[in-house]
């Protein structure tokens, strides 16, 4: 554990040190204030499409910097050949793979809550009604989200390189939040052999699609109810595990 | 209404410079615009209207009582329940809105922005000034701003008989400026029959003109209208019936 | 005497596309509890790949290897080892003194214990003025002294320093010399890898030399310097006995 922590720590300083952070968070704040500087026909109380953009920003830009970091972990050690003296010490390489999945997390999670404070904190601003429970589940969902990326990040880390990691992560999450539902049908429908392929397909895939909150937050649905919560919970603690666990076995295998 | 491609050829001094770089992209994403606009209509869900496959419809008559869901099964999306032990899909199917609502009230201001930028990233998309106009004017008492609009929409696209018309109908219904409306809406009509069209079209315009001159007292304008009517509605009862009224005046 | 690093006819092999290059082929040799052993060899002779099994990043597909009477895979034995690896561009946007708070937080070191620890070391090392900047801006020379100083922030029994003296002035090499044998002193083994013959004739008690994955040599360093009754340097002696084996 005290490794785990320890690791974490050095990949936060390094987020805090380099200027992406930054650079996404003065971005953000200047496309919010330049939204709601805007007016529309003299039109008071214009809001949705303002929480629409907020929300896209604040997890497009936690999701950026999760994938980007997440992903240089394992090939930045290995090329800059810090993972000798790393390995040298009484770490073993499951510890090794769990400290960058949960050091992913630690950064994924802290821009995130920056980010989505910042939102929330525009929006009431703004004189806009959140539900506190529709809020407190978008957060909950989002780093839920950020476990299952980094998860996923660090187990393609393992066996691709960087740029590869990175595009692959942005296709599947591009085809899962787009195409999930038609996926979803298609499963449903389908019969025989098709429906077992179909069928593996989709569990096979990060469901990214369930902590997607963006419409529940922009058109103020109703909240999700507990039971959903509990079990999309439930399926990323299994996810996360066995990608993980998959990480570590093929990382043990490797030769460095 | 439908969906207007921009004309190839458009005048780059009229868009703005940071939108000229995307090129004929333009069009696409002032659709998208569009698009956006009707999904916030429907609270963010995606809509397909059986009636019109390839545009959106302005839901100009229902007059739903504010906050009142209007529930319906959507035709387009057949859904068979997933095993009861499938426990992602039953996931998804919980996760996913799948009502059919309207915004109703106040609440359709939140559709304005889409269509506003629409408008801005090609000003050539008269779909988008006729759409503001009505949402405008009908739907959030902004009559000025709708006129104002409709009128940069005509500045960018003069020949566009759907801005006209729009404009005509703006002034026939909101501003009760009879002559205004009678004016505009006889160049609607001019351009209208000079290019191809269909006659619900030229029903829509030659029904405010008719209402127009006979609102004015120009009665020797509107029995040419109603004959025009009736050549192209030649079953409609009402058309027939007023144009004997007409005639007997 | 204890031994420390116990080898037996370890073998090793890599793949490269289909065809398998023999690492390391029959190697023996022992390294004795307190003494400093100089380990040669040309490029590509399988120093590094000792190591790194040393280490247990890689595993012997024959033989036996033991350190401290145990696996090196084992966590426990790693605890009692500082390595400072030949090379590694150690995280830009940290410091030294936070990479070594990290390492001796590994190790289950902390407080005031691995704080003042960390200050000798960077004493030792002469960085004490430049522990608290980002390592981006520290040359060769300088990240090799934070490679040093890592390598004994546990303060381990064992020592193994992969080509240690690279990229240090003469006025450092001296330096890492003197605690080399100090540490000696206190009764660690030290396992010096290095092309510098030189500083492992200065330095070595014991010493191998490899070649092509097999040790052609291994004993005494006196004994070396002193062949057939005559006088020589470790440097002609290594030359001549790498040209008698070809």
């Amino acid at each position: 554990m005290r490794a785990v922590v320890a690791i974490v720590r050095g990949m936060v300083l390094e987020l805090f040190r380099r200027k992406d952070f930054y650079v996404f968070l003065i971005f953000m704040l200047v496309l919010l204030g330049i939204l709601s500087s805007q007016t529309f026909f003299h039109i008071e109380g214009i809001s949705r499409y303002m929480r629409d953009f907020g929300y896209t920003l604040v997890m497009l830009f936690s999701f950026i910097l999760a994938v980007t970091f997440t992903a240089k972990q394992v090939p930045s050690e290995i090329e800059a050949r810090t993972i000798y003296p790393l390995l040298a010490k009484p770490i073993s390489r499951f510890t090794f793979i769990f400290s960058k999945f949960f050091g992913g997390v630690a950064i994924s999670v802290i821009s995130f809550v920056l980010f989505f404070a910042s939102f929330i904190l525009f929006c009431l601003g703004e004189g806009q009604k959140l539900s506190p429970v529709l809020v407190a589940q978008s957060f909950f969902l989002g780093m839920l989200f950020f476990c299952m990326v980094c998860s996923m990040v660090v187990f393609f880390s393992v066996f691709m390189t960087m740029s590869a990691n990175i595009a692959v992560s942005f296709l599947l999450y591009f085809y899962v939040i787009n195409f999930s539902g038609p996926l979803r049908d298609a499963v449903i429908s389908a019969k025989g052999f098709v429906a077992a392929m179909l069928g593996t397909f989709y569990y096979l895939l990060p469901h990214f699609d369930f902590f997607d909150m963006r419409i529940r937050i922009t058109h103020a649905w109703d909240p999700l109810a507990g039971w959903v919560v509990a079990a999309i919970t439930v399926y990323t603690a299994v996810y996360c595990l066995l990608l993980l666990y998959l990480a570590a076995m093929i990382f043990r295998r490797k030769k460095l | 209404m439908y969906y207007y491609d921009s004309p190839a050829g458009q005048l780059e001094s009229e868009v703005p410079f940071y939108m000229q770089f995307l090129g004929e992209g333009r069009s696409i994403l002032s659709n998208l615009s569009i698009l956006q606009a009707d999904r916030y209509f429907h609270g963010g869900i995606g809509h397909i209207d059986e009636d019109h496959p390839g545009g959106i419809t302005i839901d100009g008559e229902s007059q739903e009582e504010e906050g009142r869901i209007h529930e319906e099964e959507h035709p387009e999306k057949i859904h068979r329940a997933p095993g009861r032990f499938n426990i992602l899909l039953r996931i998804s199917e919980k996760t996913e809105i799948t009502r059919h609502i309207h915004l109703s009230g106040n609440q359709v201001k939140e559709i304005i922005p889409w269509i506003y930028y629409s408008a801005k990233i090609d000003p050539h998309n008269v779909l988008a000034y006729t759409l503001a106009g009505y949402w405008l004017a009908d739907r959030l008492d902004k009559v000025d701003e709708a006129i104002a609009f409709v009128k940069e929409g005509l500045k960018n696209n003069p020949d566009s008989w759907e801005l006209n018309a729009e404009l005509g109908r703006l002034y026939f219904k909101h501003r009760k400026d009879y002559k205004a409306a009678a004016r505009v809406l006889t160049r609607a009509l001019q351009l209208l029959q000079g290019e191809p069209h269909d006659k619900f079209q030229e029903r829509y315009v030659l029904s405010f003109l008719a209402y127009s001159y006979e609102d004015i007292g120009e009665k020797a304008k509107v029995l040419p209208l109603y004959q025009r009517l009736g050549q192209l509605f030649p079953e409609d009862g009402g058309i027939k019936r007023k144009i004997r009224k007409l005639q007997e005046e | 005497m204890e031994e420390v690093i116990t080898i037996r006819d370890l073998f090793h092999a890599y793949h490269a596309g289909r065809t398998e290059i023999n690492a390391l082929v029959d190697v023996t040799l022992d390294v004795k509890k307190g003494e400093i052993f100089g380990f040669l060899g040309p490029n590509g002779a399988g120093k590094t790949t000792t190591i790194k099994l040393m280490l247990g990043i890689l595993s012997p597909q024959r033989g036996e290897l033991s350190i401290f009477g145990d696996v090196p895979s084992r966590t426990a034995t790693r605890k009692k080892i500082g390595y400072m690896p030949e090379t590694a561009d150690y995280y830009q946007y940290l410091t030294p003194r936070e990479l070594l708070r990290i390492y001796g937080d590994i190790f289950g070191i902390a407080g005031k214990l691995l704080s003042k620890r960390i200050d000798d070391l960077f004493e030792m090392v002469g960085l004490s003025g430049d522990a608290g900047r980002l390592m981006k801006t520290f040359s060769k020379g300088m990240k090799q002294k934070v490679s040093f100083a890592q390598a004994l922030v546990n303060d381990p029994d064992l020592l193994i320093l992969d080509e240690p003296t690279g990229g240090l002035d003469p006025v450092a090499r001296k330096n890492m010399r003197e605690v080399i044998k100090t540490l000696r002193g206190k009764g660690k083994t030290i396992f010096f890898s290095s092309h510098e013959l030189s500083e492992v004739e200065l330095v070595s008690d014991r010493v191998a030399i490899l070649d092509k994955g097999h040790v052609l040599a291994s004993g005494e360093l006196s004994g070396f310097l002193s062949r057939k009754g005559e006088k020589q340097t470790l440097e002609n002696y290594f030359l001549q006995i790498i040209e008698e084996k070809k």
